[in-house]
């Protein structure tokens, strides 16, 4: 027996407002890997610069009486500051970013609004480069109370 | 106990000119007067706050220069070494490798003197040399080499760095990397940037 792929898909949602996807696009899962072509050279270089940033477009949208509400709700979601848990109907839930939200109503179609959105994976702060000065005080940071508390035994 | 008091609070005055970091700094030497955990913690951010003042190399110089007597001595000389020698901005090569060498000798007399602080004290003082030794590690592999110059003759710094590089402004960098006495009469042999 087929699987029911419309009963079996995840509700998608976006800072825990829903909507329903009509597509979605990803990109990213790649690896930045830069070509060295050295000159008078037979071969080239490959050099691995870790992984892409992920992106996701989402052609999304809401429906019913209450589409504009929700239109409304999804906007709010999409222009709040931070990241936010993106749920899409075949892909695990990731913290992203929304960067883009474009919002389109016809006239001919009551009670549908969609959108074009964007969202980029959120980065983790603790892989980001820091400076040697910035690591050191981390550093003396931790653990400084327990530290104090054994020099004074 | 106070000799390291002591030490620092002439650290302090030598090198931090920020009036607001000098009314921390006083206020964190009279707490690290006193006994206790609290005394403790003010001596270590005195440490702290006298590492990240003043020129860094000067700092360093000061603080390598400070006998270590006990845990407390050692944790506090070696907190300015890590945060003066980080801050450090390297030229060449071997001034980093030096930098870091220095550091190494100073973490090991710290750690043969630690014996009754406990491993807390001496795995925090691990992680502060690390990274440390770390950041002075990559240093090292981005500057420039040193390289050894022998000219024969005396030359003026100016023709030497001329002849080197096709710029004499730059012979004020091989007086002072060779503190040489007399910019006119450079010695025989000396040390030059790669490039």
């Amino acid at each position: 027996m087929a699987r029911n792929w419309m009963r079996t898909l995840r509700p998608a949602s976006f800072r825990g407002v829903p909507f329903l996807v009509e597509s979605d696009d990803h990109d990213g899962s790649a690896r930045r890997v830069v070509v060295h072509e050295i000159s008078g050279g037979e071969r080239h270089l490959t050099e691995d610069m870790g992984a892409m940033a992920r992106t996701v477009f989402v052609i999304a949208y809401v429906t019913g009486d209450a589409a504009d509400a929700r239109a409304i709700a999804l906007e709010a979601a999409c222009g709040a500051p931070g990241p936010a848990l993106l749920m899409l109907p075949i892909d695990l839930a990731r913290q992203m970013h929304c960067t883009a939200c474009r919002r389109n109503r016809n006239r001919d179609q009551g009670g549908y609004i969609a959108f074009d959105l964007e969202f980029v994976s959120a980065g983790d702060s603790s892989g980001a480069a820091q400076s040697g000065l910035g690591m050191l005080r981390d550093a003396f940071s931790g653990d400084l109370d327990a530290v104090a508390a054994a020099l004074a035994r | 106990m106070s000799d390291i008091l002591d030490e620092m609070e002439r650290l302090a005055s030598d090198l931090v000119v920020e009036r607001d970091d000098q009314a921390k700094a006083l206020a964190l030497h009279q707490r690290a007067r006193h006994v206790g955990v609290d005394a403790s913690l003010a001596l270590l951010e005195l440490a702290r706050l006298i590492g990240e003042a003043g020129e860094p190399s000067e700092t360093l110089t000061a603080a390598l220069s400070i006998e270590m007597a006990d845990d407390r001595s050692a944790a506090g000389v070696l907190t300015i070494i890590c945060f003066s020698a980080i801050r450090v901005n390297h030229i060449a090569r071997q001034d980093a490798t030096l930098t870091r060498s220095q550091v190494a000798t100073a973490a090991a007399r710290a750690y043969d003197l630690l014996g009754t602080s406990g491993p807390s004290v001496m795995a925090w003082l691990v992680g502060l040399v690390g990274v440390t030794v770390r950041h002075l590690s990559s240093d090292a592999a981005s500057r420039v080499p040193v390289v050894r110059v022998e000219t024969g003759i005396s030359l003026p710094s100016s023709l030497v760095a001329w002849d080197l590089y096709g710029n004499p402004s730059r012979g004020r960098e091989i007086v002072e990397r060779n503190r040489t006495g007399s910019a006119m009469l450079m010695p025989v042999a000396f040390e030059a940037l790669a490039t």
